[in-house]
C-alpha cells in the first residue's frame, strides 16, 4: 500500500511538470505546479520528512505560487497573447538534450550501488531544529541576511516614481 | 554602577541611528537638540560615576555580550571604568557636551544639519567606545569609527573639491597609521590568542624580556598607529588641512579627543613600551622634533585655523614627549588641560570667523577691528593657557610638570632644551595671533553679539583654562600633588630631578614664556610694517612636507603608472596596429605584384571565411535566453559525459 | 521500502523536466515556474538521501534551498514584472538588448 501511494504520487509529480510543456494558459500551468508540488510534499511525507513537507506546502504552494498568480493577475496575461508558441518548432534538439541528460543522471545516481536495507524512520523536526541552530547556525544567519538583501532589493526594484 | 556604563557610548549611538533613520521626520532644530540630549546624557552618566566614587573604587566593568564565539576565542563588547578611562571619558563627553551646544547655534544656517549631527553623535560614540573599550578588537572598532567621523566631518562641506580632497588627504594618511596598529593587534593576538588588554599587558610582562624582539616590533607598530592617528612626524601632514571642516568639529574632533587617542592608546599599553625601551625614548625624540616643526610652522601662518592646527600638533608632541620619558600621569594631565583650552581656542576663532563672513586670514581679520569683548577675553586666557603664562593659567602646570620630568629621561638636557625652545616658539606663535587680531579691535555699535548657546561655552572654557592646572603643583611646591597621586595605581611615578635643578628649570620656562610674548610683540610691529613672517616659505609650508612627499611618494607613483600606461599602449596597440598595418602592406603588395591572381583570390577567400567566422560566432550572441540556456545544458551534458567516461 | 534509487530517479526526472520547461517555453514565467521544478528535483534528492543515512542534515539543505529559492524569486518576479513595463513583453525571445550587433562591419 504503502509503495502504491508512493508511486502514484511520483507519477503525479512529474506528470503534473511535464504538464507545464504542454499549456498555453499561465494560469492553468501554475495550477499544474502547484499539483507538482504537493505531490512532492506527500513523496517529503512518505519519505520520513514530515517538517520538509509542511514547510514545502507552506512556502511553495502557499507563498510562492500566491506570489506567481499576483503577477499573473497583475500583468493581466491571456492566453490569446502566448498562444503564438506553446511549443516552438525547434523542439526535438533540446528534447534529445534533455533525454541524454536524463540518462546520464540515473547512470550516475547508480554508479554506486547500495544495498537497500535501509528501514524509513522518519526524522523529527526537532533533529532538524538541533542541527539547524547548532552546527548551521552561522548559516541560518547568513540565509537571513540574504533574505534582507532580497527585501531590500525588491523593494528598491518596485519603487514608485522610477525613471 | 557598572550596568550603566554601556550607556555612555551607547547614548551617542542611539541618537546616531536614530538621526541616520528617522532623521527625516524631525525638524532641523530638532535634530540638534536631540543629538545634545545624548551627549548630554553621556555626560551625566560619566557624572553619575564620578559621584558613585568611581575615582576612588575598583575599576568599573561591563560586559555586554560576546560579539564573536570561535573556538575558545570569545571576544565580547565589554567596557572597563579605571582612571585612566575615567579621565578620558570626563574629557571627551564634557567637551563633547559643550561643542554640541555650540553647534546649535554655529550650524543653524546649514542645509545638511542631519548629516552632521549623525556624524558627530557618530564620532562621540566611537571615541567612548575606544576609551572604554576592555580589549584591543572593540578598541580598534572605536578607532576606525572616530577615522570614518573625521574624514566625513573635515569633507563636510564636500561640494568645495579642495575641503573634500582635505578628508581623503586625513584618510589616506591615518590610514597608514591604523594599518600599523591592526598588524600589531595581529601580531599580539599570533602570540597570545587573546586581545583582552588586562590579560595581553600582563603576559606581556611576564612573557616577554625588556629589548626582546618581538616587544620592539609590538610597541614599534603601535606606536605607528599612534602616531597616524595623532598627527606626529612624519604623518601630521593631514592636521592642517584638517581645518576645511567646521569649527566645532576642529574644536573637538581635531583637538580635543582624536589627535588624543593616540595618546591614550599609548598610555593604555605602556607596559609593552616599558619592554622596548628603544621604542619609548623614540617616542620623546618624535614628540621633541614634532614640538619644534609644529610650534616653528605655526609661527609663520597667514590663516587663523592653521596656526591652531599647528599648534595642536606642537603641543601632542609635548604629550608624546612625556609618554617618552616615562611620566604617563604627565601627559594625561596635558592632555586634558589642552583639551581645554585648545578648544577654546577654536572655539573662539570659530567665533570670529563665523561673525566676519568665514574671513580666516587673521590679517584681514585684524582689520575688522569689531570683534567682541567676550571672545577677545576668552581668546586671552585660551592663548595665555596655551602659552603657559605662569602661576595663573593650567597650561603652564602641566608644560611645567613635564618639562621637569624630561631632564631625568635619557638624553634628557637635550630633550628638555628642545621642548623649552618649543615653550618660546608656542608664547610667540599664539601671541603673534592675539596681537594682530585683537589689538586694534574696540567693542562699538557694530560688535555682533553672539548668543548664550556660543558664549556658555566659552566661558566655561575659559575658566576650565584658567583653574584646570589646580590638581597638580610642580615639583618642589608646598601645594597639593593630587593628580599624580590619584593615578599612582595606574601607573608608576614618575622620576623628577633633583629639587634645585627642578627649580631653576621652572624659573627658565617661565621666563621663556614671558619673553615669547615681548617677542610677539615686537614681531607684530615689523609685520604691520610690511615685513610678513609669512614669506619664509619653508615655515608656512610646514618644513615643506606636503611637497616633500609630493615628489617622493605621489611622483614616482604616478610616473609608474604612467610608465606602464605606455607599455600597455605600446604592447598591445602598438603591436596589434603595426601587424595590421603589416598585413594590409602585404595585401596590397600582392595584389600590384600577381593583379588579379591566386593570391588576391586566396586573401579574399581568407577575408570572407573570417566573416562567415565571426557571423556565426557573432550568432551565439544572439541574447536569446533560450539559446544560452540550451548552450549551458549542453556543457553540463558534456562534462558529464566526460566524467561517467 | 522504497530505495533510494528510485526516489533519485523521480528527482532526476523532475530535474530534466524543469530543464526542458525552460529550453523550451517562451514565456518568462514559465521559465520561472521550470526553474521552481529544477529546485524541487534537487530537494528530493537531498531529502531522500537524507533519509537514507538517517541524517537531518539533508533536511537542513533543502531549508535553505527553499530560502534561496524565495529569495531569487522575489526578486526575479519583480524583473519580469519590470520587464513587461518596460517593454510590454512577456517573452524572452523580444528581450534580445543583449544581442550583438551582426548588421555592421566586423571590428
Amino acid at each position: 500500500m504503502y509503495e502504491v501511494i508512493f508511486y502514484l504520487t511520483a507519477a503525479i509529480a512529474v506528470l503534473a511538470a511535464a504538464a507545464i510543456l504542454k499549456v498555453t494558459h499561465p494560469v492553468h500551468a501554475a495550477l499544474y505546479l502547484v499539483i507538482s508540488l504537493l505531490a512532492l510534499a506527500l513523496i517529503f511525507f512518505l519519505l520520513g520528512a514530515p517538517l520538509l513537507a509542511a514547510l514545502q506546502v507552506m512556502i511553495y504552494a502557499g507563498a510562492i505560487m500566491v506570489l506567481f498568480l499576483f503577477l499573473i493577475m497583475v500583468m493581466n496575461l491571456r492566453s490569446e497573447r502566448n498562444q503564438s508558441l506553446p511549443l516552438p518548432s525547434g523542439w526535438k534538439g533540446p528534447a534529445f538534450l534533455a533525454l541524454i541528460l536524463w540518462l546520464e543522471l540515473l547512470l550516475l545516481l547508480n554508479r554506486y550501488p547500495a544495498e537497500e536495507t535501509n528501514e524509513n524512520t522518519a526524522i523529527e523536526p526537532k533533529a532538524v531544529g538541533h542541527a539547524l541552530f547548532g552546527p548551521y547556525l552561522v548559516l541560518v544567519e547568513a540565509a537571513a541576511v540574504l533574505l534582507l538583501a532580497a527585501l531590500i532589493a525588491a523593494l528598491y526594484l518596485s519603487r514608485k516614481g522610477r525613471s | 554602577m557598572s550596568q550603566l556604563l554601556w550607556l555612555i557610548p551607547g547614548a551617542p549611538m542611539l541618537s546616531a541611528l536614530i538621526i541616520a533613520l528617522l532623521g527625516g521626520l524631525l525638524q532641523r532644530r530638532h535634530l540638534a537638540i536631540l543629538a545634545t540630549c545624548a551627549a548630554a546624557i553621556a555626560f551625566l552618566v560619566v557624572l553619575l560615576t564620578w559621584l558613585a566614587g568611581a575615582a576612588t573604587s575598583q575599576p568599573l566593568q561591563q560586559t555586554l555580550y560576546t560579539w564573536i564565539a570561535v573556538g575558545n576565542w570569545n571576544p565580547t563588547i565589554g567596557f572597563t571604568l579605571d582612571r585612566l578611562a575615567l579621565v578620558m571619558v570626563s574629557v571627551v563627553s564634557g567637551i563633547g557636551l559643550l561643542i554640541h551646544i555650540y553647534s546649535i547655534t554655529f550650524m543653524a544656517e546649514d542645509n545638511d544639519q542631519r548629516r552632521y549631527y549623525f556624524f558627530l553623535n557618530l564620532f562621540l560614540a566611537g571615541m567612548l567606545i575606544l576609551v572604554l573599550a576592555d580589549n584591543l578588537l572593540l578598541l580598534y572598532l572605536g578607532w576606525e569609527l572616530v577615522g570614518l567621523c573625521s574624514f566625513a566631518l573635515i569633507g563636510f562641506w564636500y561640494r568645495e573639491p579642495m575641503r573634500a580632497s582635505a578628508g581623503r588627504k586625513a584618510f589616506v594618511t591615518t590610514r597608514i597609521g591604523d594599518m600599523s596598529l591592526a598588524l600589531g593587534i595581529f601580531l599580539l593576538y599570533s602570540q597570545f590568542n587573546d586581545l583582552s588588554l588586562s590579560y595581553l599587558l600582563a603576559n606581556a610582562t611576564a612573557q616577554w624580556e625588556t629589548g626582546s624582539q618581538l616587544a620592539t616590533l609590538t610597541a614599534l607598530l603601535i606606536l605607528g598607529g599612534a602616531i597616524g592617528k595623532s598627527a606626529q612626524l612624519p604623518l601630521q601632514v593631514w592636521l592642517p588641512d584638517a581645518m576645511a571642516g567646521p569649527s566645532p568639529v576642529s574644536a573637538l574632533i581635531h583637538a580635543a579627543t582624536m589627535v588624543t587617542a593616540g595618546v591614550y592608546l599609548i598610555a593604555r599599553t605602556y607596559p609593552l613600551f616599558e619592554l622596548a625601551p628603544h621604542v619609548q625614548w623614540s617616542v620623546a625624540a618624535i614628540g621633541t622634533l614634532t614640538i619644534v616643526y609644529g610650534a616653528s610652522a605655526a609661527l609663520a601662518q597667514n590663516d587663523f585655523k592653521r596656526v591652531l592646527a599647528y599648534s595642536t600638533i606642537s603641543q601632542v608632541g609635548y604629550m608624546f614627549l612625556a609618554l617618552g620619558c616615562g611620566a604617563y600621569a604627565l601627559a594625561l594631565f596635558h592632555l586634558v588641560t589642552h583639551a581645554f583650552f585648545k578648544s577654546l581656542l577654536f572655539l573662539a576663532a570659530g567665533t570670529v570667523i563665523h561673525f566676519s563672513g568665514n574671513e580666516h586670514n587673521i590679517h584681514n581679520l585684524g582689520r575688522l577691528d569689531n570683534h567682541s569683548p567676550l571672545v577677545r577675553w576668552t581668546f586671552l586666557i585660551g592663548a595665555a593657557s596655551l602659552a603657559g603664562f605662569p602661576l595663573i593659567t593650567a597650561g603652564f602646570y602641566s608644560k611645567e610638570a613635564i618639562l621637569t620630568a624630561t631632564w631625568s629621561a635619557p638624553a634628557g638636557p637635550l630633550l628638555w632644551a628642545f621642548a623649552a625652545f618649543g615653550v618660546l616658539l608656542t608664547a610667540v606663535y599664539i601671541f603673534r595671533v592675539y596681537f594682530i587680531v585683537f589689538q586694534g579691535s574696540r567693542s562699538n555699535a557694530s560688535t555682533p553679539s553672539a548668543p548664550g548657546s556660543m558664549t556658555w561655552p566659552l566661558l566655561i572654557l575659559a575658566l576650565l583654562s584658567l583653574i584646570g592646572g589646580f590638581v597638580e603643583f610642580p615639583v618642589g611646591w608646598l601645594a597639593p600633588h593630587q593628580w599624580s597621586v590619584w593615578l599612582e595605581d595606574e601607573f608608576r611615578l614618575t622620576v623628577h630631578p633633583p629639587l634645585e635643578i627642578a627649580y631653576s628649570l621652572q624659573f627658565i620656562t617661565s621666563l621663556l614664556t614671558l619673553i615669547g610674548i615681548g617677542l610677539a610683540l615686537v614681531l607684530v610691529r615689523r609685520e604691520q610694517a610690511g615685513h610678513y613672517l609669512t614669506k619664509i616659505i619653508f615655515l608656512r609650508t610646514g618644513w615643506g612636507f606636503d611637497a616633500l612627499y609630493q615628489t617622493m611618494l605621489i611622483q614616482p607613483y604616478f610616473s609608474l603608472a604612467r610608465l606602464l600606461k605606455a607599455t600597455d599602449a605600446l604592447l598591445i596597440e602598438g603591436i596589434l596596429h603595426k601587424m595590421t598595418h603589416a598585413c594590409l602592406l602585404l595585401a596590397s603588395a600582392c595584389r600590384r605584384g600577381v593583379e588579379h591572381g591566386v593570391l588576391d583570390k586566396s586573401i579574399a577567400g581568407l577575408l570572407a571565411g573570417f566573416r562567415f567566422g565571426y557571423a556565426r560566432l557573432s550568432a551565439t550572441q544572439n541574447g536569446l535566453l533560450s539559446r544560452y540556456a540550451l548552450m549551458i545544458s549542453m556543457g553540463a551534458v558534456f562534462l558529464l559525459s566526460y566524467w561517467l567516461w | 521500502m522504497i530505495p533510494l534509487t528510485h526516489s533519485l530517479i523521480i528527482a532526476a526526472l523532475l530535474f530534466t523536466l524543469g530543464l526542458l520547461i525552460i529550453l523550451l517555453r517562451r514565456e518568462l514565467l514559465f521559465i520561472l515556474m521550470g526553474l521552481e521544478v529544477m529546485f524541487n528535483g534537487a530537494a528530493l534528492t537531498a531529502i531522500a538521501a537524507g533519509q537514507y543515512w538517517n541524517n537531518a542534515d539533508g533536511q537542513v539543505l533543502t531549508i535553505f534551498l527553499m530560502v534561496v529559492t524565495a529569495a531569487e524569486l522575489a526578486v526575479a518576479l519583480i524583473l519580469v514584472w519590470l520587464a513587461y513595463e518596460h517593454f510590454k513583453v512577456t517573452q524572452v525571445n523580444m528581450l534580445t538588448q543583449l544581442k550583438d550587433d551582426t548588421r555592421g562591419e566586423p571590428p
